[in-house]
């Protein structure tokens, strides 16, 4: 037995040496809130996963360092241009989009957590179409939650399972 | 839907995921001996790991605990790595496994308490700052038990049945064990 524990102990120390830690997260999600303002704007607040966020800015915007520092840096601003074609809430036939206003990190540093505010006002009493197709075009598996106003309305949004011939 | 029942629905999936299995395999490995005639000592197991587990996600989810996610996320497959070569070593010298000695019960803890910390990254990830902590703790922790407890029934249920059609017991075992570390050491190293 002391042996084997000495053999484990060894092994781990090799491991923890050379492990690259490659799947921090392989579950691929982000996680919204939404909510009105008083000053009838929608508010949408994202977390992201920091390293898969980096990934898809910089592939998609050929970046060579992605900053998300603050809101002037150009990982925010083609962060900004993504979220203007991916989440964003359809009302009375009017796309309405969301800018930006603040970001923040997690303690670890891993998450990123960006709100943004609707550019136009928003009629509650209306009905709406949110579409949130963050990352769909680069992980099958991602779901998007989110989190409407309150804890009764929530919604786990993934992308249309493929048929063969499509 | 309502909190906790969506949290319950977390919990389930994080374990039942396909492209999360490191707790899955966990399980597995540490079942991986028992039988349907085990089960007493099995729930004994299962119960301590749970505990473990319980523990670090309530110190984590109220900030009394708080450990770097990187460092977690290296130690979840390296508790499962050493739950393997430990089968193979029982395999091996074709000894019996301690299936219920102090020592297995202490390790188990000690694993169930950094596979916690593991699951309190995620639930972290869900909550936003002003939500409570502790309907979702509840359900999240809820939905964990009820998936560990469906794959030791799945795992177990799996032996029997490979027993029964007269596979060779420690073939079977030798091959879940074998698989279950080629996934660890792909989490591990690519």
């Amino acid at each position: 037995m002391k042996l084997f524990l000495k053999i484990v102990i060894a092994l781990l120390l090799v491991i923890s040496g050379v492990s690259t830690q490659a799947a921090y997260h392989p579950l691929k999600m982000t996680f919204s809130k939404m909510i009105l303002t008083e000053d009838h704007h929608a508010e949408i607040t994202t977390k992201f996963f920091l390293d898969d966020l980096t990934e898809q800015i910089k592939n998609k915007y050929r970046l060579v360092n992605v900053d998300f520092s603050s809101k002037e840096t150009n990982g925010i601003q083609c962060l900004q241009r993504y979220l203007n074609s991916n989440l964003y809430v359809r009302q009375k036939d009017e796309k309405i989009e969301f800018k930006i206003i603040e970001t923040s990190f997690d303690e670890d540093h891993k998450v990123l957590i960006v709100t943004c505010k609707s550019e136009k006002r928003f009629d509650e009493k209306k009905s709406f179409e949110l579409y949130n197709t963050l990352f769909f075009e680069v992980f099958s598996n991602q779901v998007n939650h989110l989190k409407y106003n309150g804890k009764e309305n929530r919604f786990n949004l993934r992308q249309k399972k493929r048929d063969f011939y499509e | 839907m309502n909190d906790f029942l969506f949290y319950t629905n977390q919990g389930i999936s994080h374990i039942l995921d396909i492209n999360g299995l490191d707790h899955l395999c966990f399980i597995i490995s540490f079942s991986l001996f028992y039988t349907f005639k085990d089960w007493r000592k099995l729930l004994g197991v299962v119960t301590v790991f749970t505990v473990g587990h319980c523990i670090t996600l309530v110190l984590s989810g109220f900030n009394i605990v708080r450990i770097n996610s990187g460092l977690v996320e290296t130690l979840i497959p390296i508790t499962i790595m050493i739950s393997c070569l430990y089968n193979f070593k029982c395999l091996f010298l074709k000894t019996k496994q301690q299936q219920s000695s102090l020592f297995t019960y202490g390790v188990l803890l000690v694993f169930g308490l950094i596979h916690g910390l593991g699951f309190s990254n995620y639930l972290r990830m869900m909550l936003f700052e002003e939500d409570s902590i502790l309907v979702p703790l509840f359900g999240f922790n809820v939905g964990i038990e009820i998936a560990q407890l469906l794959i030791v029934l799945l795992f177990l249920s799996f032996i029997f049945i490979s027993n029964k059609i007269s596979i060779n017991r420690t073939f079977v075992l030798w091959c879940v064990n074998g698989i279950v570390t080629l996934f660890v050491i792909k989490l591990l190293f690519f």
